[in-house]
C-alpha cells in the first residue's frame, strides 16, 4: 500500500459506504459515526483512509480478533466499553502478533512457540455489604498462597507426609481456580496460570500420588510453582484498580513469570483454552490436537481423499486401513508433536509415565512406541508435517512442538492459509474467491513479508478491503469478482477451481494439448445450457458432463499411482481438497 | 387506516423491499448480523448513553434472541442461525414492528415516554419533526436523509434510500404521523442491508 494508491468509486455515496464498511471491519466499530469525520475522510485517497484506520487504537482490536480467528477461536467480542475483555486473552500469540503489527515489527511472531505471559482484565470481585473489593481480592489470593505454602511444607518430608500431601493435592486444581476467580481474576487468567504447562506441577504430583512415580523433583516443582504464583499475585495486587483493565492493545503489559519462565513450564503458543478444549485420551491419543494444527495453520480440514498407499505400508490396525490412512498418514505424525503432553496439557517429558485427560495413566515408552521411527530412517520419531505418501523428500520431520512452529513459520502452506483466512474474515466465509486471485495475494504477501511481515499483513488487508468483492453491495456468494492481474475470467471454468486446474493440470490438459481429449482450461456449453469441460472421445464426440466429472473425480482420488492425477506432480492438500469437493458437488447438480 | 388499508400498506412495504432487489439473493449471500450486533448497531445509531433497550426483549427472551443469529464463541467459529428462513424472518419482523411502533409513539409528545428518553437528542428532534407530517418541515428531503443515516448509515447503496424516500413521498397512504414514523423506521430495519452482513 502506497500513499498514492487510490481506487475510483462510482459515486460519492459509494465511497462513503466503503469508508463505513471498512471502518467497521478494521476498526471494530459500526463505522464512522461522526458526519464531519466522514466528510473529511471522503476527501482522502483510499490508501490514506486505510492508513488512518490502521493508526487508530481500535485497529489493535481488529488484529487480535483476526489472529484469534486464524487460530480458530471466536470471542463474542474483544472490547467491553473502553477495555479489552478477558476473552481476548485466550491465545497469547494473538496478542504478541497484534502488538508486533502495531509497531511494524515481526507479525510472524504469531508462530513463536514460546510466548510472553499476558493476563486478562481483572474483575471486580463479589463483595458483601461493607467489604472492600481490594480486601476481598487479597483474601482469596492469600488463601491460594496458604494452600501452596502448605504444599511446600509437606513436600519437604514427602515420605512422612505423603498421605496428607496427596489429600491436599487431590482438591487443589479446582480449589485454586475457584479461589483465583473469586478473587476477581478473570476466568481466562485463572485458567492460564493453572492449565497447560503450568499444570506440570500437578502432573508431577499426580504421578507421585496416584501413578506410582518417585518423588524426584517434587519439592523443587512445588516450590517453583508457589514462588511463581507469589510473583503473579504481587503483580495483580499492585495494579491500580483504576488501571486494572487494558484499554489498548499496545498497553497490554507482559507479566513477570518468576520460575514459570523455566523451559518445561514456560508460557507457550498453546493457551489454556487449547488444552481444555482439545483433550487427549487413552484411545484417541493426541489426534484432536493434530487435527487442530492441520486445520488452523495449514488450512487442511482433513477431507478424506484417498492417497497412494506406499509399498511398505503397515496393515491391521486403525489408521493403517486404506480408507483411514487417507487422513491418518498426516494426522498421526502431526499428533506426535504432542506426545509428551498429558492431562490438561501437563508436560510429561521428564517423567516415565503419562496421564491422559480421561485420567488413564500408562507407561510412556509403550505409548510413544507408535511414533518411533523404524531403523534406517535417519530420525528418531515419525513425527512431522507430511505432504506426500510417496515422495518423502517433501515431508518435514521433527520432534518437539518448538520444531513444529518452526515448520509452520517456514511453510508456504501456512502463509497461504493466513491469506485465505484474511479473505474469509474480510469478505465472508461463504464468499467464493478466485483461487488465482488468492495465489496472487499469497505470492505478494510472501514476497513483502521477506522485508517486513507486518507491512505485508497491512497491505494484504488493504488489498482485500479495496477488492471488488468487498465493494459489491450485494455479492453472489458463488461468483468471484477479483482476479489476478492479466487473468481473463471469460470462458474459464467456475472461479473456485479454474486457477487450480490451470496450475496443476494445464500442462497436459489445455487447448494446445488435451491429453485424453480433456481440456481443463475451458468451460463450454455442451448442449441445452449444460456446461462442462471440452472432453472428446476418439471419434471427437463430446462426453457427457456426468462422464467427464466422474473421470476427473476418479483420477484425482485413486490410490493407483499410475492413474493418479496430477501425474508426477505435487499438489497441495488444500488445492486437492478444493478440487475434489467441487467436482463431487458438481456431480450432484 | 382500516384493516384493508393496513394490509395494502404492508403489501406496499413488502413490495418496496423486494423492488430494491436485495431480497432476491437471500438464498446465497449474506447472513444476519445477529441479535447482539444489531442491538449494538441500534445503540450506535439511534440511542443515547443512558438507554437500556434490548432488542431480544421484543421477541420474548434471550433464547429466542439466539434464533436471530449469534456467535457461540470459543473454538466453534461458526455463526449460528444466520441464514434467513421463514421463522427467523418472522421474529425479526416481530421485533422491529414493536420497536418501530415504540418509536412512532414518540409522536404523542409524552415526555415520560420510555423510547423518547432513550433516543439520541438529534434523532429525537428529527423524529418529532417527522411527527408534524404533512408539514413542509416533515417533507424536507434532508430530514429523511438524516433519519436513514441514523439507522442505516451508508451500509446500503444510494438506490435504497432513493427508493425509500420516493415511496413515502409519493405512494404511501398516511394514516397518522405516528404510523408514518413507525412504518418509515420499520422499512429501514427490514431492509436486507440493515439485517444482513454481505
Amino acid at each position: 500500500m502506497s500513499v498514492a494508491d487510490d481506487r475510483p468509486f462510482p459515486s460519492a455515496w459509494e465511497k462513503k459506504r466503503w469508508i463505513t464498511k471498512t471502518a467497521r471491519v478494521i476498526n471494530g466499530t459500526r463505522g464512522v459515526v461522526s458526519k464531519s469525520q466522514l466528510e473529511s475522510l471522503a476527501k482522502l485517497k483510499t490508501s490514506q483512509i486505510v492508513e488512518r484506520f490502521m493508526a487508530h487504537e481500535r485497529f489493535g482490536d481488529f488484529l487480535i480478533d483476526f489472529n484469534l480467528y486464524y487460530l480458530g477461536f471466536r470471542p463474542k467480542s474483544i472490547r467491553s466499553n473502553d477495555y479489552i475483555r478477558d476473552d481476548a486473552f485466550r491465545f497469547p500469540a494473538s496478542i504478541t502478533a497484534a502488538k508486533e503489527v502495531l509497531k511494524n515489527g515481526d507479525y510472524f511472531r504469531i508462530f513463536d512457540f514460546y510466548q510472553p505471559l499476558y493476563l486478562g482484565a481483572l474483575q471486580e470481585p463479589d463483595t458483601k455489604p461493607g467489604e472492600n473489593a481490594d480486601e476481598v481480592r487479597k483474601r482469596h489470593l492469600d488463601a491460594v498462597m496458604t494452600k501452596l505454602n502448605l504444599a511446600v511444607e509437606l513436600a519437604k518430608d514427602l515420605p512422612k507426609n505423603k498421605k496428607k500431601f496427596c489429600a491436599v493435592l487431590n482438591n487443589e486444581p479446582p480449589d485454586l481456580v475457584e479461589e483465583i476467580i473469586e478473587g476477581g481474576i478473570g476466568q481466562s487468567t485463572a485458567f492460564t496460570i493453572t492449565i497447560g504447562p503450568w499444570s506440570s506441577y500437578f502432573a508431577y504430583n499426580f504421578g507421585y500420588c496416584f501413578g506410582g512415580a518417585k518423588d524426584d523433583g517434587i519439592l523443587q516443582m512445588v516450590t517453583t510453582y508457589r514462588d511463581s504464583m507469589l510473583t503473579l499475585i504481587e503483580q495483580m495486587l499492585a495494579r491500580d484498580p483504576e488501571k486494572m483493565t487494558d484499554k489498548s492493545v499496545q498497553g497490554i503489559p507482559e507479566w513477570k513469570m518468576g520460575g514459570f519462565g523455566q523451559p518445561n513450564i514456560r508460557t507457550n503458543q498453546l493457551g489454556a483454552f487449547f488444552w481444555r478444549n482439545l483433550p487427549n485420551s487413552s484411545t484417541n491419543l493426541d489426534r484432536k490436537r493434530g487435527a487442530y494444527m492441520l486445520k488452523h495453520f495449514f488450512c487442511d480440514d482433513l477431507t478424506p481423499i484417498n492417497v497412494v498407499i506406499p509399498d511398505n505400508h503397515a496393515k491391521g490396525k486403525h489408521g493403517t486401513d486404506a480408507s483411514c490412512f487417507a487422513c491418518h498418514y498426516k494426522l498421526d505424525p502431526m499428533a506426535g508433536f504432542f506426545r509428551n503432553y498429558g492431562i490438561l496439557g501437563s508436560d510429561y517429558k521428564y517423567l516415565d509415565f503419562i496421564t491422559f485427560d480421561d485420567q488413564v495413566t500408562v507407561d510412556k515408552d509403550k505409548y510413544q512406541a507408535a511414533w518411533k521411527a523404524g531403523e534406517g530412517r535417519g530420525r528418531t520419531w515419525d513425527v512431522g508435517y507430511i505432504r506426500s505418501t510417496t515422495d518423502d523428500s517433501i515431508n518435514t520431520y521433527a520432534a518437539e512442538p518448538e520444531d513444529l512452529f518452526e515448520i509452520i513459520r517456514n511453510s508456504p502452506e501456512a502463509k497461504k492459509c493466513i491469506v485465505k483466512r484474511a479473505a474469509q474474515y474480510t469478505l465472508g466465509e461463504n464468499q467464493s474467491v478466485d483461487a488465482g486471485y488468492l495465489e496472487y495475494l499469497t505470492e505478494k504477501f510472501i514476497e513483502e513479508s521477506k522485508i517486513n511481515s507486518s507491512l505485508a499483513l497491512k497491505d494484504l488487508v488493504y488489498n482485500l478491503v479495496i477488492s471488488d468483492t468487498f465493494l459489491n453491495p450485494d455479492p453472489d456468494s458463488k461468483s468471484c469478482y477479483d482476479f489476478a492481474p492479466g487473468q481473463d475470467p471469460n470462458g474459464r471454468p467456475p472461479c473456485l477451481v479454474a486457477y487450480l486446474f490451470e496450475k496443476n493440470c494445464a500442462t497436459c490438459h489445455s487447448s494446445s494439448g488435451a491429453k485424453g481429449g480433456l481440456d481443463l482450461t475451458k468451460w463450454i456449453d455442451v448442449g441445452g445450457g449444460v456446461f462442462s469441460f471440452p472432453h472428446l472421445d476418439d471419434n471427437k464426440k463430446q462426453y457427457s458432463r456426468a462422464q467427464t466429472l466422474t473421470v476427473i473425480a476418479e483420477r484425482l482420488t485413486t490410490s493407483d499411482e499410475e492413474e493418479r492425477m496430477p501425474s508426477n506432480k505435487y499438489i497441495s492438500t488444500e488445492d486437492l481438497q478444493t478440487l475434489v469437493k467441487w467436482v463431487e458437488a458438481e456431480k450432484l447438480k | 387506516m382500516g384493516g384493508s388499508g393496513e394490509v395494502k400498506m404492508r403489501l406496499a412495504l413488502a413490495l418496496l423491499l423486494i423492488c430494491t432487489g436485495a431480497l432476491g439473493k437471500l438464498d446465497n449471500s449474506g447472513e444476519f448480523f445477529g441479535a447482539r450486533n444489531t442491538n449494538k448497531k441500534i445503540y450506535q445509531g439511534l440511542l443515547n448513553g443512558t438507554a437500556t433497550f434490548q432488542l431480544s426483549e421484543y421477541v420474548g427472551s434471550d433464547a429466542l434472541g439466539n434464533l436471530l443469529g449469534y456467535q457461540p464463541g470459543g473454538l466453534d467459529t461458526t455463526f449460528r442461525n444466520g441464514i434467513p428462513n421463514p421463522t427467523n424472518m418472522m421474529l425479526w419482523s416481530l421485533a422491529f414492528e414493536k420497536f418501530s411502533h415504540d418509536i412512532g409513539k414518540v409522536c404523542h409528545g409524552n415526555s415520560d415516554d420510555s423510547m423518547a428518553k432513550q433516543l439520541r437528542e438529534d434523532v429525537l428532534a428529527d423524529v418529532l419533526t417527522l411527527c408534524s407530517w404533512p408539514s413542509d418541515k416533515a417533507r424536507d428531503e434532508e430530514l429523511w436523509d438524516r433519519l436513514w443515516l441514523y439507522a442505516l448509515a451508508y451500509d446500503a447503496p444510494e438506490s435504497e434510500v432513493v427508493a425509500w424516500k420516493t415511496f413515502f413521498m409519493t405512494s404511501y397512504e398516511v394514516s397518522t404521523p405516528e404510523q408514518l414514523v413507525s412504518d418509515a423506521f420499520f422499512s429501514i430495519f427490514m431492509n436486507p442491508h440493515y439485517l444482513l452482513r454481505k
